[in-house]
This record gives structure tokens, C-alpha cells and sequence, in this order.
């Protein structure tokens, strides 16, 4: 058996800034191979109209957001989930202990939980990932901690700390997830809850593709708090518990997302 | 002249209908615009003596639907809205807004909002309704906080949904009687569904009994109360479950719910398949007792239970003309090979989710004409006039939207 990897792909929808909340840079992909994005409203990027928002730095005019194509995904296979974040930078005993140790970088764990309803029958998968404090291409220091990339598979680029999962007031300062795939024992227990057997076999290369545009909430759409930026409103509308810090408790993030799957 | 004559006509069909049958909404139904329920907008108490109204609706990406209710001061307004996926899809944002009529300014927030409280990402909530007056309550995408219709919902299709309208009293209109423990005991509720308050103890089970047709759309949804107000305690501590029983006694396959929401409490749709319409029973018990005999610790709490029953899409009638002809069947056969779009897509007359020739055919035997010819259309300026050529379409499409399956 494989070593564990940690296979999530994330994408990230907007660049990072200089604060210490801020995100890695990355570009709306890694969206799988072979699935196009659209944005919502139907219009080309307008920063580079003769291609595609699923590319590095394409993103929609403002109020819309980059889908995945109808025409790269399986019709009529479509639920709506939650993702759940879970971040403990100290993994604790059962005295407790703390996110700012020593040995941080070693007990550090990511924990995702989806659960969605499918024929009105509940579905939960989760797994739980090591983080680690190099081998990606993240910024040094608070925002370091990711899964790096293992083989052909790119990890988690996104900084996967307590505070990061965490949204606060201002520019950059919340979760630039947009599609996320997950690794393949993940992945095949998503599509094995979703699909039909005639499906599976049919579409061998399936890959369920989480789209996480209605969770991750920045006010750049409604221009309220400028590019990139979260207002104090939004924040509050926002499904999440913050333990960072000294706190020992882990930090929860939880967004909607809409599950689809590429063909 | 004519809009005068068809809110007559409308007003008409609306008290002759028994109560919780469905209405349409009408686009464009926005904030400055809610479709008023009932049409001339009386007191909702007053056109729906049962507590309850069923509106069904389509929800298309960047849509918002608003309706208007007259309520009274000291009632509780319940909403619960429904889509034939049971919320695993689709993401709805209901609020509740007490404003003039036409006033359309998204600054001005809702007076109580919902996003998931129903099954699965659908809506639901009580309103404890503190002025006399219009209310509005408006159907959004999750996305759209200001209910100006910035959301994706519906992007894969339109979402076709019930929204459960009903007004409990304070002290209730209906009540449940004191030896409703069994199923041979339930109590008796009319045709169409009402709104009821009943009380709950532990080892304690509620039934209640009303008349269904064959293919009905049957919702039950249940608030708790808070113990000394007059408003929901939603569900964050009471747990409990409802089971759908048929003529027989028997459990109704999927008739059976525990957590659907909010919190801890429970709902449900269902379709009433062929052949099964007749005397159902509604059980009403705690988390725990999944035999319905009283297992169970919860409450004791008071609870508002809304149920409600609707005829289901008339079956071939694709261009809703009231009317079966080639014209339908056309559009079938033009649709063969596609899945259909839910449960309540009329081109889906076997409704096995898939729009075949064999939908065409067992359409056909519904066409109205001969040889499925064409429906004669009454000319515009023909001895009825264009008013009442109008009025009489509408009828029909009333009368088939209010038809028992």
C-alpha cells in the first residue's frame, strides 16, 4: 500500500499579500487535467479573453466565479456537501498542549470530513494528514505548515495552520479554496457513493471535484471591501471556531461545497 | 379592465379551493413585487381557515422570489420549503421581511432569515409576527444575502419547490385531543392538511389522521415551542422523529424522518404513490422510539405540527395549457433520450427519470381530441372577447394545478 499521501489539490482564487494571515500564491488550478472552468456570468476572463478561468491568474469579472464546464464533468451527478477543516498544530494527549511547542512541525495534523445526503441517506468520509513545514512553496514562518506535493501528485498548497483556516477582517485574510480534489482512497469512496456501476465503468478516469465557491465568501464580488478583502459582515456569516494560538483545542473551518464529478 | 377581471377569477378560485392546495407563483415575483397569498391579499387567517397555504415555485440561477402574507399581530408564521431532492442539491436562503409592498432596498435586512434549518440545505423557520400587516416572505439562493438574486442556484436546472406557508394562534385553532396514543386513535385532520398544536412527554406518541389521494405531495413539518413564548425553540434541545403510516398501519416507505430540521426536530415530503391514497396516519414521537411505542425521554414541550397536501404536476401537460394535445406529445418525442428534470416533470409520465417514447405513448392516451389534434384556441377578438378568452385559460390552469390526483 501507498504511503499515506495527503492528495488534496486546492486551488487558490486569490495571490497573497505580505500580512501574516495572508495566503500562498496560486492560481485557480490545480483544477484536474481535462475539466475547463467557466465563469458564471458566461463571459471570458476579462484579463485574457481568448482563454480560460481555470488558468493561473484568469480570474471572472467581478460578481462572477470560475465553474467547472458542464461538458468536462458527468451530467446529472451533482449533491451539495460539507467540508470540514479541522486543524491541530500540536497534537495533544489527553493532558492537553499547545500550537506554539518545539516539535510543532511533527504534530501537526490536517483532518477533513465530508458529509453529504444521496438518496436520502447520509454519506461521511474523512481522513486525517500530516502537515509538514517544507516541500511546498509557501511563505516561511506562520504560514508554513502544507502537504507537500508526493510523485505526480500535487499536495495541499494552501497554508494549512490554525490561523490560516481561519477567516478574519480585511484583504487576503480568508481560505482561497476553490476546487479541491482529494486523494484516490478518498476520491474512490466519493465515487463509489455517487455513481452507479454502469457509471464506473464507464467513465474509468472519473474524479469527484469538490467546487467550494459557496463557502469561501470575499466581499471583492460586491466591491465592499475591496480586491480580495472580507468585511467584519461576512466574517460573522462564517462557519468556523477559532483555537489557534496557545489554545490547545483544534481550529474548525466548515464550507459548503458542491460535488461534482469529472469525467 | 382584464387584470381586474383576473384577479376575480383568481380570488374566486382561491376561497372555493380547499385548503393546502398549491399555488403557483407568478414571475416576476421580486421584492417590490411578491406575489400576494391569498390574491387580493386578505387576511391569510381568514383564506386559509386550516392555517395553511402550499405555494410551488421554480428557482432559477439569479431569481428571487418574494410573496406577500397579511398577518396579525401575536401569531407565529411557520415556512418550511420542500424540492423533490430533499435539499441534497439545491441551497435556499428564505427571510422574512415586514415592509410596504412595493419597497425594494437591499439595505434593509430581513426581519428573520434562514439558510439550512430544512432538509438538507433547504430552509425552514419560525417568525413570531410582532405588527399587524404585509409581510413578505422571500425564496433566494444561499449566496444572496440581500435577496437580490446573486446566487447559482438552479444553474443545473430550475429548482422546483413547495414552500409551506402556515400561521399558528396563540391560543391554537386546533388542538390534539388527550387519547391520540395510537394509531386506531389518531386524531382526525382535514383534507388538505392543517396547522395544530399538540404536546409532547416522554413515553408519550401523537397520531394523527388525514385523507390522501394517489400522488399527493404530503409535507409534514414540526416547530417546537419555547415553554412561556410564543415562538419556536428550534429544535436545539427537543429531539424528534415522525413516521408516515398508510391505510393499512404499515410504515410508508421514506415516510420517515428524525433530524430534517432545524436542529433536532423533524420534516418531510413525500409523493403518495399509485394505488396507496387513502387514510394515512401521522406519528409523532422522540428521538429513540423507532417503533412508535413511547420509548423515548424527550420533552415534555409543546409543538406546532403543519401538514399539508397539494395534487401533485399533471402528468403530459408539458406547455400547462390545461390541455393534453400534439402540441405536449411533440415536445416529448423532441425530448427522448434526456433525463427528466425531478420527480415533477410533466414529460415524465412513468416517472422513471428518464423522457422515453413510452412516455409519448401513455401520454397519448390523455390527448384530449382525437388523434391528439390541436386544442381550439378561442380567437382573440371572438365573441367572449380577449378578457375572458384569458380568464378561461387561467381557469383551466387552475382547475388542473387544484385537481386531486
Amino acid at each position: 500500500m501507498a504511503p499515506r499521501m495527503f492528495l488534496l489539490l486546492v486551488s487558490a482564487t486569490a495571490l497573497a499579500a505580505g500580512s501574516a494571515s495572508a495566503f500562498s500564491p496560486g492560481p485557480p488550478r490545480p483544477i484536474p487535467t481535462g475539466v475547463t472552468g467557466v465563469c458564471s456570468d458566461g463571459q471570458p476572463p476579462p484579463g485574457n479573453p481568448a482563454s480560460t478561468c481555470d488558468l493561473n491568474g484568469n480570474t471572472c469579472d467581478a460578481g462572477a466565479v470560475c465553474l467547472a464546464s458542464p461538458a468536462s464533468v458527468i451530467p446529472g451527478v451533482a449533491v451539495r456537501g460539507t467540508l470540514t477543516i479541522i486543524v491541530d498544530e500540536d497534537v495533544s494527549d489527553w493532558n492537553g498542549g499547545q500550537d506554539t511547542s518545539a516539535n510543532r512541525a511533527d504534530n501537526a495534523r490536517l483532518t477533513l470530513l465530508l458529509e453529504f445526503r444521496i438518496g436520502n441517506k447520509p454519506f461521511a468520509v474523512a481522513d486525517i494528514f500530516r502537515l509538514s513545514s517544507a516541500g511546498c512553496t509557501l511563505q516561511p514562518g506562520d504560514s508554513s505548515l502544507c502537504i507537500p506535493p508526493t510523485g505526480s501528485f500535487v499536495g495541499w498548497n494552501e497554508p494549512a495552520t490554525e490561523n490560516n483556516i481561519i477567516a478574519k477582517v480585511g484583504g487576503f485574510q480568508d481560505l482561497a479554496l476553490q476546487w479541491a480534489q482529494v486523494n484516490p482512497q478518498f476520491s474512490q469512496a466519493i465515487l463509489n457513493a455517487l455513481l452507479t456501476p454502469a457509471q464506473l465503468q464507464q467513465f474509468p478516469d472519473a474524479q469527484p471535484l469538490l467546487e467550494i465557491v459557496d463557502g469561501v465568501a470575499t466581499d471583492s464580488e460586491t466591491g465592499s471591501a475591496g480586491p480580495g478583502g472580507i468585511s467584519a459582515a461576512t466574517v460573522a456569516t462564517l462557519d468556523q471556531f477559532d483555537h489557534s494560538g496557545s489554545d490547545p483545542l483544534a481550529s474548525i473551518r466548515r464550507v459548503k461545497v458542491t460535488i461534482r464529478v469529472a469525467k | 379592465m382584464r387584470r381586474a377581471a383576473l384577479a376575480l377569477l383568481v380570488a374566486a378560485l382561491a376561497l372555493g379551493r380547499s385548503a393546502g392546495a398549491a399555488i403557483p407563483e407568478t414571475e416576476p415575483n421580486g421584492r417590490g413585487a411578491p406575489n400576494p397569498i391569498p390574491p387580493l391579499l386578505g387576511s391569510f387567517s381568514s383564506a386559509f381557515g386550516n392555517g395553511v397555504a402550499v405555494v410551488t415555485g421554480d428557482l432559477t440561477e439569479g431569481d428571487v422570489d418574494f410573496f406577500a402574507l397579511n398577518l396579525t399581530a401575536g401569531q407565529l408564521l411557520l415556512v418550511a420549503l420542500f424540492d423533490p431532492e430533499r435539499g441534497e442539491l439545491n441551497d435556499t436562503r428564505i427571510g422574512v421581511f415586514f415592509e410596504p409592498l412595493s419597497q425594494n432596498d437591499p439595505t434593509v435586512p430581513p426581519v428573520a432569515v434562514n439558510d439550512d434549518g430544512g432538509p438538507g440545505f433547504l430552509s425552514r423557520l419560525a417568525v413570531p409576527i410582532d405588527q399587524t400587516g404585509i409581510w413578505k416572505v422571500g425564496v433566494t439562493g444561499y449566496r444572496d444575502t440581500l435577496f437580490q438574486g446573486a446566487h447559482l442556484e438552479g444553474r443545473d436546472g430550475p429548482v422546483h419547490y413547495q414552500l409551506i406557508l402556515a400561521v399558528a394562534t396563540n391560543p391554537a385553532t386546533r388542538s390534539e385531543s388527550q387519547n391520540n396514543n395510537t394509531l386506531a386513535q389518531a386524531d382526525a385532520l382535514p383534507t388538505g392538511g392543517a396547522v395544530l398544536q399538540a404536546h409532547l412527554q416522554p413515553t408519550d406518541v401523537d397520531f394523527f389522521a388525514l385523507s390522501v389521494a394517489d400522488a399527493d405531495q404530503l409535507t409534514v413539518s414540526l416547530f417546537d415551542l419555547q415553554s412561556g413564548s410564543f415562538d419556536s425553540a428550534r429544535g436545539e434541545v427537543n429531539d424528534t422523529r415522525i413516521q408516515l403510516f398508510d391505510g393499512n398501519g404499515l410504515p410508508v416507505s421514506g415516510g420517515d424522518n428524525d433530524d430534517g430540521g432545524p436542529g433536532f426536530l423533524s420534516n418531510l415530503s413525500v409523493t403518495v404513490p399509485p394505488g396507496a391514497g387513502g387514510r394515512w396516519t401521522i406519528g409523532v414521537t422522540g428521538f429513540r422510539d423507532l417503533g412508535f411505542t413511547g420509548n423515548h425521554l424527550s420533552g415534555p414541550f409543546d409543538y406546532e405540527l403543519i401538514v399539508s397536501t397539494a395534487a401533485a404536476v399533471e402528468r403530459c401537460d408539458v406547455n400547462a395549457d390545461g390541455f393534453v394535445d400534439e402540441s405536449d406529445i411533440n415536445a416529448i418525442l423532441n425530448a427522448r433520450g434526456q433525463p427528466a428534470t425531478g420527480p415533477d416533470d410533466p414529460r415524465d409520465a412513468d416517472g422513471d427519470g428518464q423522457i422515453t417514447v413510452l412516455d409519448s405513448r401513455a401520454c397519448t392516451l390523455l390527448c384530449g381530441n382525437p388523434n391528439c389534434a390541436a386544442k381550439v384556441t378561442t380567437p382573440a377578438c371572438g365573441s367572449l372577447g380577449i378578457e375572458a378568452a384569458a380568464a378561461i385559460v387561467l381557469l383551466g390552469a387552475m382547475r388542473r394545478k387544484g385537481a386531486r390526483g
